[in-house]
């Protein structure tokens, strides 16, 4: 009598449905950063996600515009996020710089050495995001293996710049330092070096049967549905969207060197981790070709005006497209800043990709997709 | 397989990639953004530096004999440099050595300097006012 | 990106107004996924009245544009998230930080619900 009760509940159950809720995060062990997912589940499939990203907003937009004064603004984004620190100070100096109106004259030297600030940035955001995704696979090896190799790239950015994390060597009118010839070629040495452990990366990635059957299918973003929602960054070009916005905007040399667009066409969890290996390439090869084009000469230029204009600026973060508007004013702080994060963009497709996976395989796939809450939340 | 066997015997005798630091000292690079050092002597007390300072770790305290105090703090401070390139007479500097952690014999409530250095600075300020309507008036 | 001559203190983007009664049909009209990039929702509060914005990308030309609306404070603001799926994050956001009611959004999705209401919001204030 009991377990025919016992079974006729369990159909009515069945019939209407009931999920399992299962919380992911704020804090996880998958997460690193603090987003909240809420997972309705039937049996392991995902079928209902709702997530909530209010924890870390810190007001940085309304504290550009109360209480630092413009020359101050490229250090305070700086601290927007600690991985990408290089890739906010350079589009807010950018920017400023064009509300002023004398973005023209930003010597050739100070642009190519925001270059080698931005794609040291790029190759240490890359080889974190890598090394974590084959932790959350479950391969420590090659976690520990690729941070080995990051230390490198922090080293590196120490010595050139005067810190591992927070480079601040942009300031608006150019950049503070300047490379001398001995540590040119400090680094023109470690970036074989570097390169090599992009080589060990890319075998990885690649060949290990571990991680590529781990990876290969999960989570896929078709092109049509990259567009549809407007993702950026690696994120896009492993779907097949040609945007980088080192081309589509001009504060650099990137042009001038001869960028090529690193594109994938399967748009799976393994193609947004291999467009990331390949694009280490890209950048070990622009940061040479910046050293050989420009000489030691001229790195800023003195800033006497306040920012009257309207202006945006777009720069390819690590994450993808990081999008600043300035409105001056004539006074020594703008009317409003406006900074729009990589992550942001690419929240919206996760719902639509996290559907229909099993639930073990969600950790993966949101590494994948590099998600960074502190600069969501600025 | 024998590659792999080969790897891991190598790798007991390999040096730890890691920083063995009590045993071997931590140098940090020639250019590293470390402390900042202040120079009496060259020091003018223009107030450009605490001007420019993003964070506002520098404030300097005019005191009512119109004595004055260069402060920092260096729980505060960014390390970015921006009031060692100001300085126009060259009285900061910035060494490549960490700054000393805070203990109970240099740690200062920063907040009540802040307040503090500001009070002065009305009092300073109503003092010149003074002067000048003195001068004026005789 | 296009360097367009500087009008009205505005340097290198171009800009579209209309009024919030026609905002849908205007960006129904603009946005095709294939040839243009949504950027972003932005809105702005000059102490009197608010405006909101709304960021795409003409990918072709490189040329970003922005198309903004002049509403109240309190007015009811249409969402534009069935036509530009992506919009609904940024919108819920700036309806937190601005204390905007746009159509569909959800509380405390950006801010705490113990933190300041509104903080970019100047004139008008929610407070408490």
């Amino acid at each position: 009598m009991a377990s025919e009760s016992k079974n006729k509940t369990r159909e009515i159950q069945i019939k209407e449905k009931v999920y399992t809720t299962i919380p992911f995060g704020s804090q996880h062990v998958a997460l690193p950063e603090p987003i909240k997912f809420i997972f309705d589940t039937e049996n392991e499939i995902v079928k209902e996600i709702k997530f909530d990203i209010a924890y870390v907003h810190r007001g940085i937009e309304k504290a550009l515009t109360t209480m630092f004064d413009f020359r101050k603004a490229p250090y305070v984004v700086g601290r927007v996020c600690g991985i990408c620190s290089a890739a906010h100070t350079i589009p807010c100096a950018v920017v400023m710089e064009r509300a002023i109106g004398i973005d023209r004259e930003i010597p050739d030297r100070a642009k190519a050495i925001r270059m080698i600030a931005l794609e040291i940035n790029r190759l240490q955001s890359h080889f974190l995001i890598n090394g974590h995704l084959a932790e959350v696979c479950g391969y420590e090896n090659v976690f520990m293996h690729i941070w080995r190799d990051r230390e490198m790239i922090m080293d590196l950015a120490d010595m050139l710049f005067g810190n591992r994390v927070q480079y601040d060597v942009v300031c608006v009118g150019g950049v503070n330092r300047d490379i001398p010839k001995d540590k040119e070629r400090v680094l023109l040495d470690k970036l074989n070096e570097i390169e090599k452990s992009v080589e060990f990366m890319e075998k990885i990635f690649t060949k290990d049967r571990t991680l590529v059957s781990r990876l290969k299918g999960l989570g896929v973003v078709s092109k049509e549905m990259a567009l549809e929602y407007g993702i950026v960054g690696p994120m896009a070009r492993a779907s097949g969207v040609k945007t980088d916005c080192r081309v589509e905007d001009d504060w650099g040399l990137y042009k001038d060197l001869g960028f090529e667009m690193v594109t994938m066409e399967e748009g799976d969890s393994l193609a947004r981790c291999l467009v990331r290996v390949r694009e280490c390439y890209e950048s070990i090869r622009i940061i040479r070709e910046a050293i050989k084009s420009t000489e030691e000469g001229e790195i800023s230029i003195k800033v006497t005006a306040n920012p009257k204009y309207e202006a945006v600026c777009r720069n390819e973060a690590p994450r993808g497209e990081l999008f600043y508007y300035v409105k001056g004013t004539g006074g020594i702080m703008p009317d409003r800043v406006r900074i729009r994060t990589p992550t942001l963009a690419n929240i919206p497709i996760l719902p639509e990709v996290m559907k229909d996976v099993s639930y073990n395989d969600i950790p993966p796939l949101l590494m994948s997709f590099d998600p960074c809450i502190a600069c969501t939340g600025r | 397989m024998l590659k792999m066997f080969l790897t891991s015997v190598l790798n007991l005798f390999r040096k730890p990639a890691t920083h063995l630091y009590p045993f071997e000292p931590y140098e940090p690079f020639e250019d590293y953004r470390g402390r900042i050092v202040w120079n009496e002597e060259k020091c003018t007390f223009c107030m450009r530096c605490e001007m420019v300072c993003p964070p506002g770790a520098i404030k300097i305290m005019i005191m009512e004999d119109d004595t004055k105090r260069w402060l920092w703090n260096p729980a505060q401070c960014i390390y970015c440099g921006e009031c060692v390139r100001n300085c126009p007479f060259g009285a900061l500097t910035q060494e490549n050595q960490y700054s000393p952690p805070l203990d109970k014999s240099n740690k200062r409530d920063w907040s009540e300097i802040e307040r503090e250095a500001e009070r002065l600075k009305l009092l300073w300020r109503e003092r010149l006012r003074k002067k000048s309507q003195a001068k004026k008036s005789s | 990106m296009k360097e367009l001559p500087p009008e009205k203190g505005i340097r290198n983007f171009s800009v579209i107004e209309t009024t919030l009664e026609k905002i849908r049909e205007k960006i129904r009209e603009i946005y095709d996924p294939r040839k243009v990039h949504y950027i972003g929702v932005d809105a702005y509060d000059d102490g009197n009245k608010m405006e909101i914005r709304y960021w795409f990308l003409k990918k072709e030309s490189n040329v970003v544009l922005l198309v903004k609306a002049p509403f109240d404070y309190g007015e009811k603001v249409p969402s534009i998230s069935d036509i530009v799926k992506p919009a609904f994050v940024q919108e819920w956001e700036i309806a937190d930080l601005f204390g905007i009611n746009i159509e569909g959004r959800v509380e405390n999705f950006f801010l705490t619900p113990e933190s300041p209401r509104a903080p970019l919001r100047r004139g008008d204030k929610l407070g408490k």
